[in-house]
């Protein structure tokens, strides 16, 4: 199976705090990764410096061979944020489709694709409402299809399980398996219930640098 | 504030410091040519002001008329301004004169080329058509009323009786407000000038004032000119001699304040 | 009533002047207020240190005297502005200052969350705000930029320094002319009725935004 996501010797240090010191991690295609480890560890940090939320002090990141300074490179990514942050002033299909519209896509395909995704969500009959009318579960839904919506190869989950009740939380189980035959998965998780009922692999990092 | 602005203005001007262009200056040919701007604070009845129609009349108006037809200017335009700003308008050459019942008093002329006096205003003492005071004795132990920063209110200042400390003075943005605290009876004297004073009394009826037999002094109305412009102003004295002369003065005076 | 219908054509064309001053302010100042937020946020030192210095400048000196020195001080920097410009440059860039301010307030109060949603989905930093942030800030700043709104409806009457006559320059002629000061009255009524018709739409316009609240 092909390498998805590529770290290489990965360091950040905030001012004088080393808190991630040469990391070397590799996601291969359909596989569902969990990062795990006490608080304040790094595994956001780490998360965070792939999707390009953060600057990294040295080493490489690449995502299908496509080098972390690549203009390309966001596109192959896509984060599910622990608190959604779903754009409340506008509607799901929206919040779907302008990430499209923005690339010059055109109005139709991006409903389309748009629609493939709520459907295989389940979520179709949200498509007109707005974020404040959703439950915790639905917008989570409504977040995985809009970090979906550019087919990256790569979709990340920061803390998935935090807000969900438990049938929700089987849900999401099913929705990222599903997902994974698609695409690799990395999720950033402290539920060791839900990482080993989900992942093909855990990881556990401790100080800075990880374990696998 | 306004003041400090203005004076800091004046004296940029006067220092010479302008990065403008030349300092501005206007002859009479070149109001012959280019006309004149009169600049006037359009809301000072019965000097310059408009009517109900938005017109701009007044004495200062049709007597402007008649004295620029006589030096062959007839592209005269009268820009409102306000009152404060006129000497930095003057001076900045948005106006050409200030023509608008502008007493010529020696520390005006410090700034100003005043032409000759072409009215003369004196303050008056009005007092309530019901009231006691007849002179200056009876002023004491009164409330007074007059307008700021003006002739009036100098004149009060300087006179021992009227700013004797028994006496409460008031000073009011407007004469307006000074007549309707008269009648309300919350000041028992009124201090203004002549000209302004008998306008107001004339509109709210002149029964219920009288006005004392005091002499105030005198003061001057002038048309104000910056004191480059000697030419023009030697053209518009002459000019209004010949107005008054040939009984056009008389004429205009009769018909904005009677007599 | 007599006397107001003799005022009404004056207090007619005043009343035009002032909703002139009003609107040609608030279309350019508040636009032009995003810009320049927008500009800000791109976080150029030298831009930003201009900037700093043009809003302390503009908040911190009355607009009067602001009016006065577009006017009469320009014309010492060879810039000689007619009195109808000078009023709305000078009362464009005191507004603008403010709205800044607002924006800039608004813009603080977005969850951080929303711009890094922006990053992750390869929006632009115009893209960002023209989408994401500025919609959200309108919503937020109304209550503030109501307050600026009716403010302004207020500062017009400060026009008469430079001799522009507008609704209350007006009535202080009517009351010299007419030696009463009834027409006090009817300006006064005038400013009401203005800022409660104002009041009213921005309250409409916050109303509409609670949509998504």
């Amino acid at each position: 199976m092909t390498d998805i996501l590529v770290v290489n010797n990965l360091k950040k240090a905030y001012q004088s705090n080393v808190v991630l010191n040469d990391i070397n991690v590799v996601v291969k295609d359909q596989e569902i990764v969990s990062l795990m480890g006490t608080s304040g560890i790094g595994k956001s940090t780490l998360l965070r410096c792939i999707n390009k939320l953060e600057t990294i002090d040295s080493g490489e990141i690449s995502i299908k061979g496509i080098a972390i300074t690549d203009k390309n490179y966001q596109e192959q990514i896509g984060l599910v944020f622990q608190n959604y942050n779903l754009f409340p002033h506008l509607s799901v299909l929206e919040n779907l489709i302008q990430p499209l519209l923005i690339k010059k896509i055109d109005k139709e395909t991006a409903i389309k694709k748009a629609d493939e995704l709520l459907a295989k969500l389940n979520i179709l009959d949200k498509k007109l409402a707005y974020p404040n009318q959703l439950s915790g579960g639905q917008k989570q839904r409504v977040a995985i299809c809009r970090a979906c919506m550019l087919n990256p190869k790569l979709l990340c989950f920061d803390e998935p399980t935090s807000a969900l009740d438990a049938a929700s939380i089987e849900d999401v189980k099913k929705t990222i398996k599903e997902l994974s035959n698609d695409m690799a998965i990395l999720i950033v998780t402290h539920d060791e219930n839900f990482a080993r009922a989900v992942s093909t692999r855990i990881i556990k990092m401790q100080d800075a640098n990880t374990l696998n | 504030m306004k003041k400090l602005l203005t004076a800091l203005l004046t004296l940029l001007v006067l220092s010479g410091c302008s990065t403008a262009s030349d300092e501005v200056t206007k002859t009479l040919e070149d109001a012959q040519t280019d006309g004149i701007i009169i600049g006037l604070d359009d809301t000072f009845a019965p000097m310059g002001f408009r009517d109900e129609d938005n017109n701009i009349v007044g004495f200062d108006i049709d007597l402007s008329q008649a004295v620029l037809a006589k030096l062959d200017i007839t592209d005269i335009t009268y820009q409102p301004i306000d009152w404060d700003m006129k000497e930095t308008e003057l001076y900045e050459g948005n106006i050409d004169c200030i023509w608008n019942g502008f007493s010529i008093t020696d520390e005006r002329k410090k700034t100003i080329l005043f032409s000759d006096p072409y009215l003369a205003d004196s303050q008056i003492i009005v007092v309530r058509s019901d009231s006691d005071l007849v002179g200056l004795d009876d002023i004491n132990n009164i409330t007074l009323a007059m307008q700021k920063d003006s002739t009036a209110s100098e004149v009060v200042y300087a006179s021992d009786v009227l700013s004797d400390s028994s006496n409460e003075l008031i000073e009011y943005g407007t004469n307006i407000e000074c007549f309707m605290d008269l009648e309300a009876g919350r000041v028992d004297v009124i201090v203004c000038d002549n000209i302004m004073g008998r306008y107001v009394m004339a509109q709210r009826g002149m029964d219920q004032y009288t006005i004392l037999d005091v002499d105030l002094g005198v003061e001057d109305y002038g048309i104000g000119f910056r004191q480059a412009d000697t030419d023009l102003v030697d053209s518009i004295n002459e000019a209004l001699q010949e107005v008054k002369d040939d009984g056009t003065y008389d004429e205009i005076f009769a018909k904005w304040f009677g007599e | 009533m007599d006397l107001f219908i003799k005022l009404l054509p004056n207090l007619v064309n005043g009343t035009k002047i002032t909703l002139f001053v009003f609107s040609v302010t608030l279309i350019i100042s508040y636009p032009l207020s995003f810009l320049l937020t927008f500009l800000q946020s791109l976080k150029n030192k030298y831009l930003n240190f201009i900037l700093k210095i043009y809003i302390a400048v503009e908040r911190g000196t009355p607009l009067l005297l602001q009016l006065m020195f577009v006017y009469f001080g320009l014309p010492y920097f060879n810039i000689t502005l007619d009195r109808m410009s000078a009023v709305i440059v000078a009362f464009v860039l005191n507004y603008t200052a403010y709205f800044i301010e607002i924006n800039r307030g608004g813009i603080e109060a977005i969850d951080k969350g929303q711009f890094e949603a922006c990053k992750v989905l390869g929006y632009s930093k115009i893209d960002t705000y023209k989408l994401i942030v500025i919609p959200q800030a309108l919503k937020i700043t109304l209550p503030s930029v109501s307050n600026e709104v009716l403010s302004l409806v207020k500062d017009t009457s400060l026009v008469y320094i430079l001799g522009v006559t507008e609704v209350l320059k007006v009535g202080r002629t009517a009351v010299n002319y007419y030696a009463t000061a009834i027409p006090f009255i009817y300006v006064g009524i005038i400013y009401l009725v203005i800022t409660y018709v104002f009041a009213r739409l921005l309250k409409q316009l916050e109303k509409r935004l609670t949509y998504y609240d």
